[in-house]
């Protein structure tokens, strides 16, 4: 089933996505709030949507040619977001599973507060760089950013601040002396590998040239950042 | 300090060795040293717990008699409290509300009574409407082009009577605290707040009487649990702490707690300080919508909020968020655990507060779109009558919600070693408290203070609460500055 969104409301496209689990929605343009707390289907998305794309979604798989703008997979908790384009800031805020692939750069303050609990992985590949705040205050989850546009460092400042869980991998063109930087083991490597695979997968594009170049962790103290903080009065 | 803050006295005329005090304290003050009962007086948190079970009433615990030489600035308190950080390099935490003896407003408003040219009436005669609803209000009447009514209607909340528990997450509180306040509210008909520690799924039937909350750490949240509530409530702030975010220790974050949390088991709970979603009312207004979204517009959206200087300004940019419900939560407000600094030296009186959003929003004629809820040190049922008379709708009680459940106020939440079984999460002490009884406690003290506010509000010639919000006439102030009286809207007594 195809959906011309023109002129169309976010009520209006969000009751047609409850009603058909299969459909392309096109010509998106600003509509917030879509796909929200969606549990099931499989939807394609042409246009350029607005904020909270994917809100709250926990089973649904949306794939969207264009852009995404912020706060997109808000507190996701299942589910699959594919962008085949950037996004905005404040991606993937506490979220507790699923999976979000982004093919080119994302914003500021992204995969803040990831969790993941027994069976729930959050999972974020972003195929270009981040920007500020990438991962902090993460809690649990995987981050991969596969720096495809080559910059000396694909993310911004303070990256994994206030962490106190989850892992954050990255791509680098050359060896990085940086402390907070280690080289990721073979087993690393082999987890890396596969959500190459996959992001390629759903990119549609060959992930041989993706897995050149050094991976690196950021070192995330697996600890009570407070530790020691507080005293009882 | 070699000494702690109270001493345990016991009587050993009346005390026949039986060790319940030993087996009551989770603290440990009372031991056994070979065939004599002794104390460990530094322990000792003076919850009450071993003088209540003593049946042969051979305790009591008095206030340490050592004092230190008496200053006027160099109080004994700030004396030990540098001690502790020379000590430790740590930031003092404190339980509870504010000790700091900052002005009650509350007990400088006098309500008035009919006399003579208004008759009062008799709640035991004619009846006195309490029943509160809560949400943006329809007030565009509007006719279809066959004369019709058209009304637009809004999500909102009804409360039997104008009070709610505030929130109080699972993890701070045990389970049996949590089932006593949720079947309180069943059978009152008002509502209780699951926190920001998720939903127990044993609630979820009785999603109709429950307010769950988002906040920063959106710990336990996905569609269902938005979905199993009468309203959702998004957390800003807490009047306890202000501008500060939350956080369960790891060693608390096990079973049940995990389970509803949905994070790793002893994994640290920690709810950063703002949400990072959030850097303006625009985006307020951006997670307001996609909740409603979330939740098919079905449920009324609660922003909370700790009062703080410009609370109207930001109450009044909440309202302009699309909000259904403003909850303005004051500095006195009960807290699990907050910085001691924080508690007692941030944040501003609930009764300032809510005078200035509702006069704010009532200039700014938004005050029909959003209700509010006052909270932050209700203490009793002439409180409440004097918050909605200020400009509330409701208001919102924690702390004295659990004195009715068992709580002594020794403060020291934060332990985890709650003796009468609230603010823990170890089995033993948890069993100590008995749901259905503390159920049962908790619609007594509702019901109680209701048929109070009806009392007063036939006093005042009041026959229904809407008449009362905001009816700043039926106030005065007693031993206030023009400044304040101003600020309340109210005038001095004898005026």
């Amino acid at each position: 089933m195809k959906i011309d969104a023109t002129n169309k409301t976010t009520q209006q496209i969000n009751h047609y996505l409850s009603q058909n689990e299969e459909c392309e929605v096109h010509h998106l343009l600003g509509q917030r709030y879509l796909g929200n707390a969606l549990t099931k289907g499989h939807y394609i998305f042409y246009g350029y949507p607005g904020n909270v794309l994917g809100g709250f979604l926990d089973g649904a798989e949306i794939e969207l040619y264009g852009n995404a703008q912020e706060a997109c997979g808000n507190t996701m908790s299942s589910g699959r977001l594919v962008i085949h384009g950037h996004c905005g800031d404040a991606l993937a805020y506490g979220m507790r599973g699923g999976e979000i692939y982004v093919d080119g750069n994302c914003g500021s303050r992204c995969g803040v507060h990831m969790k993941q609990y027994h069976h729930l992985h959050s999972v974020l590949v972003i195929g270009g760089s981040a920007g500020d705040f990438l991962g902090e205050y993460n809690a649990g989850g995987t981050i991969l950013v596969l720096n495809q546009f080559h910059k000396a460092l694909p993310f911004g400042r303070f990256c994994g601040a206030g962490a106190h869980g989850g892992t954050i991998y990255f791509r680098l063109d050359n060896v990085s002396n940086d402390p907070r930087f280690r080289q990721v083991d073979p087993e690393q490597l082999q987890k890396i590998n596969q959500l190459i695979d996959r992001f390629a997968y759903y990119m549609k594009r060959d992930p041989m040239h993706l897995k050149e170049g050094i991976f690196y962790q950021l070192e995330i103290p697996q600890i009570n950042p407070y530790e020691g903080l507080y005293v009882k009065n | 300090m070699k000494k702690g803050k109270f001493k345990v006295v016991r009587d050993e005329r009346l005390c026949d060795q039986c060790g319940g005090c030993i087996s009551q304290c989770a603290n440990k003050v009372h031991y056994q040293d070979q065939d004599q009962i002794k104390i460990r007086h530094q322990h000792c948190v003076n919850c009450q717990r071993c003088v209540e079970f003593c049946h042969c009433n051979a305790l009591s615990i008095i206030k340490e008699e050592n004092v230190f030489h008496p200053h006027p600035l160099w109080s004994q308190q700030i004396i030990e409290e540098i001690s502790k950080q020379a000590n430790s390099g740590g930031i003092l935490l404190s339980s509870m509300g504010t000790q700091q003896s900052y002005p009650i407003y509350f007990d400088h408003l006098l309500l008035n009574a009919s006399q003579v040219t208004n008759p009062s009436i008799d709640p035991l005669r004619e009846p006195i409407e309490t029943t509160t609803f809560l949400g943006k209000r329809t007030h565009d009447v509007k006719r279809s082009q066959e004369g019709k009514l058209e009304i637009e209607e809004y999500p909102s909340l009804k409360l039997n009577t104008p009070i709610l528990f505030s929130a109080m997450s699972f993890g701070s509180i045990s389970f049996n605290a949590h089932q006593a306040l949720l079947e309180a509210a069943k059978e009152l008909g008002i509502y209780y707040n699951c926190g920001e520690g998720g939903l127990l799924e044993a609630f979820y039937k009785d999603q109709d009487s429950i307010i769950v909350q988002v906040a920063s750490g959106r710990f336990g949240i996905d569609p269902s649990y938005l979905n199993h509530s009468a309203a959702v409530e998004i957390k800003i702030g807490q009047g306890a702490k202000p501008g500060i975010g939350g956080h369960l220790p790891s060693i608390k974050n096990k079973g049940l707690v995990s389970k509803t949390r949905r994070i790793k088991e002893y994994s640290e709970s920690i709810s950063p300080a703002p949400h990072h979603d959030i850097y303006s009312i625009e985006d307020l207004k951006q997670l307001v919508d996609s909740l409603k979204e979330a939740t098919h517009h079905q449920k009324p959206i609660i922003v909370k909020v700790a009062a703080v200087h410009n609370i109207a300004a930001i109450c009044s940019g909440i309202a302009r968020s699309g909000a259904d419900i403003i909850y303005i939560d004051g500095f006195k407000g009960g807290t699990g655990a907050a910085p001691t600094r924080i508690r007692d030296h941030v944040g501003i009186p609930i009764e300032l507060a809510l005078a200035s959003v509702d006069e704010t929003l009532r200039k700014e004629g938004i005050r029909e779109n959003v209700s509010l809820i006052a909270a932050g040190g209700i203490r009793h049922s002439a409180d409440v009558v004097k918050a909605i008379a200020l400009g509330a709708d409701a208001v919102a009680i924690g702390t004295a919600a659990l004195i009715a459940l068992g709580c002594h106020l020794c403060s020291d939440c934060m332990s985890g070693t709650c003796n009468w079984g609230i603010a823990t999460q170890e089995e033993s002490l948890c069993r100590r408290l008995n749901a259905k009884k503390g159920a049962q406690q908790l619609v007594n003290l509702i019901q109680a203070w209701t048929r109070e506010i009806q009392e007063m509000m036939g006093g005042m010639g009041i026959n229904a609460i809407e008449s009362l919000r905001g009816n700043r006439l039926m106030l005065r102030g007693i031993h206030l500055s023009a400044e304040e009286l101003d600020i309340l809207g109210v005038k001095h007594a004898g005026r």
